[in-house]
């Protein structure tokens, strides 16, 4: 990254931008301020090597989606998420309630399919990035997004509305 | 794009702004980092990590050492003052058998030698311990308190959980002299029943929770209010003053190797907020490193973005190291590692630079986690 000068600064500069990155991964904040931290904590051990490759952003970008997956793993597979209320909003209209349903469904993708939305739709990378950051190929990239959108396409609960409750996270 | 893909773009970027503040990352970056960085370097240089003795508070104190050079019209540097004492409380009576004292603002209570203090993960107790909440800086997570621990806190009253722990004390007592309050009480908040012993004059409140009700009774019992700590610390900051450009003076700090004892003090809001005796090795160690720094002074490099506190608030903090010599004063030499204008290390007559050595190893014997300068932030 052009123009930064020391590790404080890019800190100060991108924290935030970190942190709702981690977030929309983690769903927790605890648990993204754990990730920002323990990335910034190893980049800034080769904060000069990340510098003078000019990229700390995608540097600790790509420290926060690798630990994010490596303790996604370490979780039980058995593990119940967050489940969509039994009652769900009958007007599609309503954006508010749109989005509420469709950040729940997300919940519920494998992360690496998450992972590969919020590069996409929220950090606004290219698949080539994705998959640099992902440390994948670029089939790999397309392969998970199509898979993730059609995922969402077909949840009952984002398709149609039905009453849904949704348990198991990962596959 | 799709409208799926446009919601998708549009429930991210909503629910993004859900994502925690950002205001204390690089703080807690760093005090990883510096927490990693001690143990390193306790392990390497096999300083025996010595879990600090909490400290006190009371007192009126000044310090002019924050002055800046221009400001200042001779080029003499005065020793230190003694310390201004109130003069009705007692010098610590030394620690009694089997304990270890805690303290904080000029009020000590002894505990169990055997505890660990400040045995806690994220500000919650996880063994029997006394928990010195002076300002730490506590990480967030979710940690269950095993069953039956007997906790000790001793935490300023102007602090919302010390005012929360003081609500239970309401019957009037008196601590050497010293008006006070105690009280059982069981707070909602948190859950275990509390025994508050509070001292409004002092601004402390130690308070006990624990299942055996002799114990209660046995800690608060052991609480005073003193002028000097069981380590040799003053409780209230000691005057420092420096009147003369620091730099015109062009020599290095002496410190004989030759201390039976050694203590750290480090103080903040001008009273005590810990004291921290070394070990020989630590003492060692500590001369050898304040005898090697460059005369001078020390800023904050202007390119640094280490955010510095005020003026006022950083004056009114600092380490002292004391080395006692037999038959000889004590020899006080006062560090500023931390806040707006010169850092510095003096005795009041010679006064040098900071190095990174010197830092880290205050704060790794202390286990400070004050925002102070890291690597390259010097100059």
């Amino acid at each position: 990254m052009a123009g930064v000068e020391s590790f404080d600064e890019f800190v100060l500069a991108r924290g935030a931008a970190l942190l709702r990155f981690a977030y929309l991964l983690t769903r927790d904040a605890g648990r993204a301020e754990d990730l920002v931290q323990d990335a910034l904590l190893k980049t800034h051990r080769r904060w000069d090597a990340v510098v003078r490759a000019d990229r700390p952003d995608a540097y600790v970008r790509r420290i926060v989606v690798n630990d994010f997956l490596s303790w996604r793993r370490r979780r039980s597979s058995r593990e119940v998420t967050g489940a969509v209320p039994e009652t769900v909003v009958s007007d599609a209209a309503d954006r508010l309630a749109e989005r509420d349903l469709l950040w729940r469904v997300l919940a519920t993708l494998p992360p690496r399919q998450r992972a590969v939305l919020v590069l996409r739709y929220y950090e606004d990378l290219t698949d080539p990035q994705i998959a640099d950051v992902l440390g994948c190929a670029l089939g790999t990239v397309r392969s998970l997004t199509s898979r993730a959108l059609a995922a969402l396409r077909v949840d009952p609960a984002w398709a149609d509305n039905a009453p849904t409750v949704l348990t198991v996270e990962e596959p | 794009m799709t409208d799926l893909e446009h919601l998708l773009r549009d429930t991210l970027t909503v629910h993004g702004n859900d994502a925690p503040d950002a205001s204390g990352l690089l703080a807690g970056v760093h005090q990883r980092r510096r927490q990693r960085h001690r143990r390193r370097v306790q392990a390497g240089a096999a300083l025996t990590a010595v879990t600090t003795v909490a400290a006190l508070v009371t007192a009126g104190m000044l310090l002019t050492s924050h002055r800046q050079p221009s400001t200042v019209g001779n080029s003499t540097t005065t020793p230190a003052p003694a310390p201004t004492t109130s003069g009705t409380t007692p010098t610590s009576a030394g620690v009694p058998a089997g304990t270890q004292a805690v303290s904080l603002a000029g009020v000590e209570v002894f505990v169990p030698k055997a505890w660990k203090l400040n045995d806690e993960r994220c500000g919650t107790p996880i063994a029997d311990t006394a928990i010195n909440d002076n300002g730490r800086v506590i990480p967030t997570c979710l940690i269950m308190q095993p069953h039956r621990l007997t906790v000790v806190r001793i935490e300023r009253l102007s602090t919302s959980f010390g005012t929360l722990r003081a609500s239970v004390a309401t019957t009037t007592t008196t601590v050497d002299g010293q008006p006070a309050r105690r009280g059982t009480g069981v707070l909602a908040q948190l859950l275990a029943p509390i025994t508050s012993l509070v001292l409004p004059k002092q601004g402390v409140v130690v308070s006990v929770e624990s299942p055996d009700p002799a114990a209660i009774q046995q800690i608060l019992d052991s609480v005073r209010v003193v002028s000097v700590d069981a380590n040799g610390c003053a409780t209230a900051m000691p005057l420092f003053t420096v009147r003369g450009h620091p730099e015109t003076l062009n020599s290095r700090l002496q410190v004989p190797a030759s201390a039976t004892t050694a203590v750290i003090c480090r103080y903040s809001a001008t009273t005590l907020a810990q004291s921290t005796p070394l070990t020989t090795s630590q003492r060692g160690t500590l001369a050898g490193i304040l005898n090697a720094l460059s005369v001078g002074v020390s800023h904050i490099k202007a390119n640094s973005t280490m955010v510095t506190s005020s003026c006022a608030d950083s004056a009114a903090r600092g380490f002292v190291v004391q080395f006692a010599y037999p038959g000889k004063a004590a020899l006080r030499i006062f560090v500023r590692i931390e806040g707006c204008g010169a850092l510095f290390a003096s005795d009041g007559t010679h006064t040098t630079k900071l190095n990174e050595q010197l830092i880290e190893t205050l704060v790794g014997i202390s286990g400070y986690d004050g925002n102070t300068p890291g690597p390259g932030q010097l100059q």
